[in-house]
C-alpha cells in the first residue's frame, strides 16, 4: 500500500521483501531514486513510487517495507508503506487499466483486479525501472 | 547423452581456439611464406579439426577441413608455392568452418548443405590454376613481427569443464571414448601434440615473454561464475577483516591480537592474488586484430601493417570486452579513412604500406592504449564543415573554436565525415559510441592528428575493486574519497584575524603553504545546505586532485581511512558524474564514493578538467574577450604568477622525483617514448641554484614541445588559466627570462620569455609546434636523440 492506494505486484516479479532496511540517500540523484540499500552485500537501487505517481515523497521509517526485484541483472527495490496480503487472484477478475489514468501511470500498470471492496492496481516493477531510463 | 554433450562442448571450444590461432598464423604466413614451423603448425591445426569432426560424424565439416588440409599439406611439403589467393581461400575456409561450428553449438548438429564453392577453389589451387595470382608480397617495410603475448596462466571460459588433457590422462578406455584417437593412431598423436601446445613455455614463437609463462606448469580452465563468486567472497572477507582490525585495536589480549594479525596478513595476500586472477593480457583483445587489419586493408585496396607493442599489458577481465569494440572501430576508421591508397602515399613520400601501431602500457594506475596510424590525419576544416551541415553546431560558434576543439567534435553523436558511408565505418554511429563505451568504464579518449597521421589515446583505470579511501562526513552522511585522489588533509584555523578563506575572482580559495587552492564546500555542492562557509571559522579541508588539478573540499568532519570494496552503482545514477561507485560499510550501510574529477567539473570549478591537454577557454571567471591572450599561470620559488602562453603548453604533469635520471649535467625523465629534459626556470629567472630534490617529492612540470622534443619546465606550482592583456610593461631593471609584467584583476602577472629560457638551457632554433610528434619510426627517433645530445 502506498498512501491510501492499494497496489499489487505479481509474486513472480518479486525476489523478496523486508522491513526496516536503511536507505542511503543520493545527493543530486534523480528524484525518483530514494537511495541505495544493501541486500546481503549487493547494492540495490531503491525507488520511491510516490514520485512516479506524483505524490509527496516517502518518509522512510523502520516500518517501511522494501520489495526487491531484478531488472536486467541489477537489483532494485520499491519502497512501500505497508504490505497487506498475498492473494491468489483469478484471471476472471482481471481487467486492463482504466483509461482515465495519466500516461505515466499507464506505463507502469499491468492492469486492475476487482476485489470485493476496492480495486487492486497491479504494477509492473520492471516497467517502472525502464520508464525511468527512458525519461 | 549428457556426457556426449560435454564432449561436444569441449570440441566446440577447442575448435574455436584453433580458428583463433589459425587467423593469427595465416596472417603471419603471408609475411613469412617459407616459415616451415608455421606451416606445420597450421597443418596440424587443420588435421586436428578434421580428425575430431570425424568422431562426431560431422561429414560436411570433415569434407571441407580435409580439402583445406590437403592444400596445406602440399604447401607444407614444398610441392606447391604459397600465394596470396591461397591464403584468402584458406581464411575463407576457416570462416566457413567457424560458421558450421556456430551452428553446431546451437543446434547440436551440422547445418545441411555443401561447400562445393570453397572445395572447388581449393582444388583450383591444387591444380595450379591460379598461378597468375600475385605471389605473397614479401613485406619490405621494416620487419615488424606481430608480437603476440604468451598465453595467460589462467584461461577463462564460460562453461566449467576441466581441460581435455585431464580427460586424456584417464584410463585408456575413457580416453578412447573422448575419441580424438578413434580413427588412426596418427590422429591421436596429433591431438596430443595439439594439447601439448596449450602448455605455455613450450611453443612460444614470441619475443621474450617467457618468464611469466614458465611460472605456471599448465593452465586451468575455471568458469567465470566461480571466479566472480570468489571475488565477492574475498571482498566480503576484506570488509570483515577491517571490522576485526578495529576490535583488535583496543584490545590487550596478545593471543587475540596475534591471531588477528595473522588473519590480516592472509587476507592481504588473498586479495592480491584474487586481483591477479582477474587480470588478463590485452593480447586477448588484440589477437583478432592482425586478421582484421588484413581483411579491411584488402577490402579497401590498401596495404597496412600492424604493429603491436605491449600486448602483455594486463587489465581487468571485465574491461577487456569493453574495449574491444572501440578498438575495432578505431582501427577500421584508420584503415578506411586515415591511411591513403598506396599510390597517394608514395606520391607524398611515404612508404606504400601504411602502418598502424597499437601500444599498451601501464601509467599511473591507468592502462594507456594508443592507436597510431601514419595516414593522412583528420581533416579539421572538413570536420568543422560537417558539424555545421549536420546541425551539430552553428557556423559562428565553430569560428571561435580552436583546432583541438574542432577535433573533439568528432565525438559527438551523429557525426561522420565520409561522403559514401562504407559498410565498414562512417555510419555516424562511430566515435561517440567509442567515447561513450570508454567513459562507461571510467576511461577517457583523446585524439591528436597531423598530416603524418593520427593518434588515439585511451586511458582506462585499472579497476581495482578494492581500494583505500578516506571517509568524510558532510551533514549527516558519510562519503568516501578514493585515496588516489587524496593530496593532503588540512585543518585550517584562522590565525591572527587572517581569514582562512580568501576570494579569487569569486572563487573561494585558501592558502596551502603559499599555494592558492580553490575550495568547494561539499555540503553546498550536494545541495544539502545553503549555508556558506564562515571565512573566520576553522575548517576541515580535504585537498584532492583530479588529473593534476588541485582543489579543496570543505567537509564537516574527516572520519577515517579504510579499504573498501567498490561496487558499481548502476546506470540510473551514473549520469550524475560525481559518484564513481558505492561501498558497504562495516555496519551494513551504504556509502557513496566520489568521482573527484566529476565533482570538479560539475561544480563548474574548472569548466573542463585540465587533463593532459590544455584548453584555450574557460566558461566562467574568464572573459571571452578575444584580445586577451590565454596563459597558464604558475609560481616559482619567489616569484608568483608567471604566465606562459597556452600555445606553448603541451601538457601538465606531476612527475615523481624518483623518475629523474641524470645524463651528464642534465636531468631527464622518460616520457612516453621520448626523453624529456627537465629545466628549472627559477635558475635563470630568480638566480637561485637548483634545489636538491627529495626522492619522494613530486614535481610540477609544464611540458613544452620544442622541435618535436618534450622539454619539462619544473615549477613550484601551477595555478590556472587566465586571459592576459597583450600589453606588457617592461620590467626595470629587466629580469632575465621575463618579458615584462601586466595587471590581471588584482594581481601582477609576469610574462615568461620562453625562447630566452630555452636558449639559456641550450636549446635554440625554436620552431612552431605542429602539435603532433613526427614519425614514430625508429630511425628518426635515434636521429633526434643524437642531435639533441649534440646541441647540449
Amino acid at each position: 500500500m502506498v498512501e491510501d492506494f492499494h497496489f499489487g505486484v505479481r509474486t513472480s516479479d518479486v525476489v523478496e521483501f523486508t522491513k526496516g532496511l536503511d536507505v542511503t540517500p543520493i545527493p543530486l540523484g534523480p528524484a525518483i531514486v530514494a537511495g541505495f540499500m544493501n541486500l546481503r552485500g549487493q547494492i540495490v537501487t531503491a525507488i520511491d513510487i510516490r514520485k512516479q505517481l506524483k505524490l509527496p515523497p516517502i518518509q522512510i521509517t523502520e516500518h517501511t517495507i522494501s520489495i526487491f526485484f531484478r531488472y536486467e541483472g541489477a537489483l532494485f527495490s520499491l519502497l512501500v508503506d505497508e504490505v497487506n496480503d498475498i492473494l491468489e487472484l483469478s484471471d476472471d477478475d482481471f481487467e486492463p487499466p482504466p483509461s482515465n489514468l495519466s500516461a505515466a501511470a499507464h506505463e507502469i500498470l499491468v492492469g486492475v483486479y476487482k476485489l470485493p471492496k476496492k480495486l487492486l492496481i497491479i504494477l509492473d516493477p520492471k516497467k517502472i525501472v525502464s520508464s525511468i531510463f527512458n525519461q | 547423452m549428457s556426457s556426449n554433450d560435454a564432449i561436444l562442448d569441449e570440441f566446440l571450444i577447442e575448435a574455436n581456439e584453433i580458428f583463433d590461432q589459425l587467423d593469427l598464423d595465416y596472417v603471419e604466413l603471408e609475411k613469412n611464406p617459407r616459415d616451415s614451423k608455421l606451416l606445420s603448425k597450421i597443418f596440424r591445426g587443420m588435421h586436428t579439426l578434421k580428425g575430431s569432426s570425424r568422431f562426431f560424424s560431422f561429414l560436411r565439416f570433415e569434407k571441407l577441413a580435409h580439402a583445406g588440409e590437403s592444400l596445406m599439406s602440399e604447401i607444407r611439403d614444398g610441392t606447391l608455392e604459397l600465394n596470396q589467393g591461397m591464403i584468402t581461400t584458406l581464411l575463407d575456409v576457416s570462416d566457413r568452418l567457424r560458421k558450421i561450428i556456430q551452428h553446431i553449438s546451437v543446434e547440436r548438429d551440422e547445418p545441411p548443405g555443401e561447400d562445393a564453392d570453397l572445395v572447388e577453389k581449393l582444388n583450383a589451387h591444387l591444380r595450379r590454376d591460379d598461378i597468375a595470382a600475385s605471389a605473397v608480397s614479401v613485406v619490405t617495410t621494416p620487419e615488424v613481427a606481430i608480437k603476440v603475448a604468451a598465453e595467460p596462466a589462467v584461461s577463462i571460459t564460460d562453461n566449467g569443464h576441466s581441460e581435455m588433457t585431464e580427460l586424456m590422462g584417464m584410463s585408456g578406455e575413457e580416453s578412447k571414448a573422448v575419441g580424438w584417437g578413434e580413427t588412426a593412431g596418427s590422429d591421436q598423436d596429433d591431438a596430443e601434440q595439439f594439447f601439448a601446445k596449450k602448455i605455455p613455455g613450450q611453443q612460444l614463437d614470441v619475443d621474450g615473454v617467457k618468464g611469466k609463462a614458465s611460472e605456471v606448469a599448465a593452465p586451468v580452465k575455471v568458469s567465470v561464475e566461480i571466479l566472480d563468486t570468489l571475488m565477492n567472497l574475498v571482498s566480503e572477507m576484506v570488509l570483515a577483516r577491517n571490522r576485526l582490525l578495529s576490535f583488535a585495536q583496543n584490545n590487550t589480549d596478545v593471543n587475540f591480537t596475534g591471531t588477528v594479525r595473522t588473519i590480516d596478513m592472509i587476507t592481504v595476500e588473498l586479495q592480491e592474488r584474487m586481483m591477479k586472477t582477474r587480470m588478463q593480457p590485452i593480447s586477448h583483445v588484440w589477437g583478432k586484430f592482425p586478421r582484421l587489419v588484413r581483411d579491411v586493408a584488402q577490402e579497401c585496396g590498401k596495404n597496412v601493417d600492424l604493429v603491436q607493442i605491449g600486448a602483455e599489458t594486463e587489465l581487468d577481465r571485465t574491461l577487456i570486452e569493453s574495449i574491444r569494440d572501440p578498438l575495432v572501430h578505431i582501427i577500421r576508421n584508420s584503415i578506411d579513412h586515415g591511411i591513403e591508397m598506396p599510390a597517394d602515399r608514395v606520391a607524398k613520400g611515404k612508404s606504400g604500406t601504411g602502418q598502424i601501431t597499437l601500444r599498451a602500457m601501464h601509467e599511473n594506475g591507468m592502462v594507456v592504449i594508443e592507436i597510431l596510424d601514419d595516414g593522412a590525419g583528420i581533416n579539421i576544416p572538413l570536420v568543422a564543415e560537417r558539424a555545421i551541415t549536420k546541425g551539430i553546431i552553428s557556423a559562428d560558434r565553430v569560428a571561435k573554436l580552436s583546432d583541438r576543439e574542432i577535433l573533439d567534435l568528432i565525438f559527438l553523436p551523429g557525426f561522420s565525415t565520409k561522403e559514401n558511408i562504407t559498410n565498414l565505418s562512417g555510419r555516424g554511429v562511430g566515435m561517440d559510441v567509442v567515447k561513450n563505451n570508454i567513459q562507461q568504464i571510467g576511461g577517457t579518449v583523446d585524439v591528436a592528428t597531423s598530416a603524418s597521421g593520427t593518434k588515439f589515446s585511451l586511458r582506462i583505470p585499472l579497476t581495482l575493486a578494492i581500494m583505500p579511501a578516506v571517509f568524510v562526513r558532510s551533514q549527516n552522511q558519510r562519503f568516501a574519497i578514493p585515496q588516489n585522489n587524496l593530496f593532503e588533509m588540512v585543518r585550517q584555523e584562522p590565525k591572527d584575524d587572517v581569514p582562512v578563506v580568501e576570494d579569487y575572482y569569486d572563487v573561494p580559495v585558501f592558502r596551502l603553504r603559499n599555494k592558492l587552492i580553490p575550495l568547494l564546500v561539499l555540503g553546498n555542492e550536494l545541495n544539502q545546505t545553503t549555508e556558506k562557509i564562515d571565512p573566520k571559522a576553522t575548517l576541515n579541508i580535504v585537498v584532492v586532485q583530479a588529473s593534476g588539478v588541485l582543489f579543496g573540499l570543505v567537509v564537516d568532519e574527516v572520519l577515517y581511512m579504510q579499504e573498501v570494496v567498490v561496487k558499481p552503482i548502476g546506470p540510473m545514477v551514473k549520469g550524475i558524474n560525481i559518484y564513481s561507485g558505492a561501498t558497504i560499510l562495516g555496519d551494513g550501510r551504504v556509502s557513496l564514493i566520489f568521482d573527484i574529477a566529476g565533482l570538479a567539473i560539475r561544480s563548474g570549478l574548472i569548466s573542463k578538467v585540465i587533463e593532459q591537454q590544455t584548453e584555450s577557454n574557460k566558461d566562467e571567471g574568464l572573459s571571452v574577450d578575444s584580445d586577451l591572450v590565454p596563459m597558464l599561470l604558475f609560481d616559482l620559488d619567489n616569484i608568483q604568477r608567471i604566465g606562459i602562453s597556452l600555445d606553448a603548453v603541451d601538457r601538465l604533469e606531476l612527475i615523481p622525483a624518483s623518475r629523474i635520471e641524470h645524463r651528464g649535467d642534465d636531468d631527464v625523465v622518460i616520457y612516453g617514448d621520448s626523453i624529456m629534459k627537465l629545466i628549472w626556470p627559477s635558475v635563470l629567472i630568480e638566480g637561485i641554484p637548483k634545489k636538491i630534490i627529495d626522492y619522494n617529492e613530486k614535481l610540477s612540470v609544464i611540458v613544452h614541445m620544442h622541435n618535436g622534443q618534450p622539454i619539462g619546465l619544473v615549477v613550484k606550482n601551477i595555478h590556472d588559466i587566465t586571459g592576459v592583456p597583450p600589453v606588457v610593461t617592461m620590467l626595470t631593471p629587466p629580469q632575465p627570462g621575463l618579458i615584462g609584467s601586466t595587471i590581471v584583476g588584482e594581481h601582477v602577472v609576469s610574462v615568461l620569455n620562453l625562447p630566452e629560457v630555452l636558449e639559456a638551457f641550450g636549446m635554440s632554433g625554436e620552431r612552431r609546434n605542429t602539435g603532433f610528434a613526427q614519425s614514430q619510426s625508429q630511425d628518426l627517433k635515434i636521429a633526434n636523440l643524437a642531435s639533441y645530445e649534440v646541441m647540449v
